[in-house]
């Protein structure tokens, strides 16, 4: 007898793969016997046979599961989103590093910049970019309103390198060096958040004042007030509804001078700091270490902050939100997976017969078990990667929703506008969960499905 | 044919075969005894609930006992595992039932690809070596079409041609003509008796037909459970 033997060393492996393909054609075919099903699959799906021959309740529960993995995925991308829009607000706000000064000493900016980059790895070094800052706070009124207000002092070169400020402009122009030089008695070319430009009326070109309050030298508990004038060159959307609401960007002279400091920005600085971006977005989780390492090197005049210092109970209430939602809405893959496991357990009984002549033409109980476990796999292979893109279009849908219509309002989400964000690895763990929860929801009608006597199935067409 | 210990194929040693039935037992084969030696042609015959299928189902190793032994070239099949009995009979036994049993969403080809596959053959080993077959049975017309494209003898004759693709040394048929008009029962008649020929097969077949099973070189009737004759 020349006839393969029935276990070899390759058996195993063809096995599986004869498994798998016959619990696909089971899967796939719906055991209907109508002239389509010699169709290719691309053409009986679209032209809706495949739904006929799997009937309503395969559908349903197909549908069930596809609806499952698309609102966990895309509600991780929202939640992925919202932590990457928050995070980029910040960081094109600050920088990845804020080094603050807390005393007025001169200090010479070459041997700062210096004395900063050997502090960081030598690959980085030339990576590492710097910009000088300079926070004034201020009153700004108008329209029968007042409202606190941030001057951020920036120095417009070197700011582009460090901020992703321009491309936040959604109005006008950027700031230029020149207007650093603008004369005492002309009105200071500033940027403003929209927020803050929207609510003040602040057009482009239009010239508004703002308070700034001042210590009385000979009085400590008293203040002077003096009054500038600024004129709105461009609006700027920061991302933050609080940022937006209270930011207005102005050239670093301009602040010194009204902060009582003289000496010019190029040479010394005195007062502010510098905000750091480490050269690629991907460094921004070192950062914090960065920070603690820097803090200590600079001495106790310098403080060090990275950017998610003043955000750090979001950031981490978002990482337990995360979680949270991921397991929620898990449940609905859950409850998905029973309509599969009943699915596939009816399907084991409709096939009484062909799993009996299976058994008599040599599959044993546990190949049997096997291949409807494969079904179980595949039914949710096919499902999550179905859900997966369309969660996808979802996530889109929910994009263009937002640009067109205020979804969110501000005061409530502090984010106008939510990212959505898809990583491949939260695809894979959404994906090999609805897998893994359908494999285990195919295992008990698996096992029935073994324990058939291929007798009784053998007994009737 | 000498009938020798070493010359025993199959053989059945009181068995017996029980269904429990509310409190008591129903006894469909009680004691059977049978030898069957390689290259031998037999038909049971008997009415119905005699046990004739019980008792094929036992030898094909797709049921089990209640009680007794079977053994195959000495080995006792009641002892091995449902993986061994599975192995056992894709490598030795070749089935044709009643009705078909074809696989609906699978061509000729492929149903008669199945049992090769089973055994480890890739895909197109297992098609080329049933294409073969389903030739030397006329059937390389049929070759892609589906069970419900073919006539009723067309689908007998490819479950003939899965029960021999694995070059099997028994074959078993269970009534493989009750469902077929006399024209197509007497061409699967003829196939039968040229396949143990050219495949040098054992045959056992059940059947209810008495002219059928007369041209049969040993026929065993049986009746309530027993081997009559």
């Amino acid at each position: 007898m020349n006839a393969p033997t029935h276990k070899g060393a390759s058996t195993t492996w063809e096995r599986q793969r004869f498994l798998a393909q016959m619990a696909l054609r089971f899967l796939l075919q719906g055991g209907g016997s109508e002239a389509w099903q010699s169709w290719p699959i691309w053409r009986r799906l679209l032209l809706r046979a495949q739904w006929r021959a799997w009937g309503l309740p395969t559908v349903l529960s197909f549908f069930g599961l596809v609806v499952g993995v698309a609102s966990l995925s895309v509600a991780m991308a929202v939640v992925s989103g919202y932590e990457a829009t928050l995070r980029a607000a910040v960081v094109d706000l600050f920088g990845h590093l804020v080094i603050a000064k807390r005393d007025d000493a001169p200090i010479s900016r070459e041997r700062f910049e210096h004395k900063l980059r050997a502090n960081f790895p030598e690959a980085w070094r030339q990576e590492v970019r710097l910009t000088p800052f300079l926070t004034l706070e201020g009153i700004i009124v108008g329209d029968g309103q007042l409202s606190g207000v941030i001057l951020q002092g920036v120095e417009p070169q070197s700011v582009r390198e460090v901020l992703r400020i321009e491309a936040r402009k959604v109005k006008g122009r950027f700031l230029k060096s020149e207007d650093g030089e603008t004369a005492e008695s002309d009105a200071v070319p500033v940027m403003v958040g929209q927020a803050l430009a929207k609510r003040y009326n602040l057009e482009l070109d239009k010239e508004f004042r703002v308070v700034l309050p001042r210590p009385l030298e000979s009085d400590t508990s008293g203040f002077a007030s003096k009054v500038l004038r600024l004129k709105v060159v461009g609006w700027l959307d920061l991302g933050k509804a609080e940022f937006d609401e209270r930011n207005i960007m102005l050239p670093i002279d301009h602040a010194l001078r009204w902060s009582g400091v003289q000496l010019p920005i190029r040479e010394q600085m005195q007062l502010g700091g510098w905000r750091v971006h480490l050269g690629r977005d991907a460094r921004a989780e070192e950062a914090q270490a960065r920070a603690g390492d820097l803090a200590a090197t600079l001495g106790r005049n310098w403080s060090v902050m990275d950017w998610a210092e003043g955000n750090r109970n979001i950031f981490k209430a978002i990482q337990y939100e995360r979680v949270a939602i991921f397991f929620v809405i898990l449940v609905m893959v859950i409850a998905a997976a029973f309509n599969v496991a009943s699915n596939i357990f009816v399907g084991v009984l409709r096939r009484t017969s062909d799993i009996a002549t299976l058994r008599a033409l040599g599959l044993s109980q546990l190949d049997i078990e096997r291949m409807f476990r494969w079904q179980g796999l595949l039914f949710g292979a096919m499902g999550a990667a179905l859900g997966l893109f369309v969660g996808a279009l979802m996530g889109l849908a929910f994009l263009e929703i937002q640009k067109r219509f205020a979804l969110l309002p501000a005061d409530v989400y502090k984010l106008n506008f939510i990212g959505v964000h898809f990583s491949w690895l939260e695809a894979l763990l959404v994906w090999t969960s609805a897998v893994l929860i359908c494999w285990l929801a195919s295992l008990w009608p698996a096992r029935r499905a073994a324990r058939l006597d291929p007798v009784e199935g053998l007994r009737y067409d | 044919m000498s009938t020798g210990q070493n010359e025993i194929l199959l053989q059945a040693r009181g068995v017996t075969k029980s269904y429990p039935m509310g409190a008591s037992r129903l006894e469909v084969l009680r004691g059977v005894d049978l030898q069957v030696t390689p290259g031998e042609a037999l038909s049971i015959v008997g009415a119905s609930g005699a046990g004739k299928s019980t008792l094929l189902h036992i030898l094909g190793t797709l049921d089990r006992p209640t009680l007794g032994k079977v053994f195959h070239r000495g080995q006792d099949l009641t002892r091995l595992d449902d993986d061994a009995l599975a192995a056992h009979r894709n490598r030795s036994m070749g089935f044709v039932f009643q009705f078909h049993h074809l696989l609906g969403e699978f061509t000729a080809l492929e149903n008669v690809a199945m049992p090769l596959r089973i055994a480890g053959l890739g895909p197109q080993e297992a098609l080329a070596q049933a294409e073969k077959v389903l030739r030397q049975l006329g059937l390389e017309q049929r070759l892609t079409h589906r069970p419900s494209e073919l006539s009723g003898g067309e689908q007998q004759r490819v479950s003939m041609a899965r029960a021999i693709v694995r070059q099997p040394e028994i074959l078993f048929a269970d009534e493989p003509t009750g469902n077929l008009d006399t024209k197509n029962a007497g061409m699967i008649q003829e196939l039968l008796f040229s396949l143990r020929e050219t495949h040098r097969l054992t045959l056992i077949v059940v059947t209810h037909d008495l002219q059928f099973a007369a041209r049969f070189p040993r026929q065993v009737r049986m009746r309530d459970g027993v081997i009559e004759s």
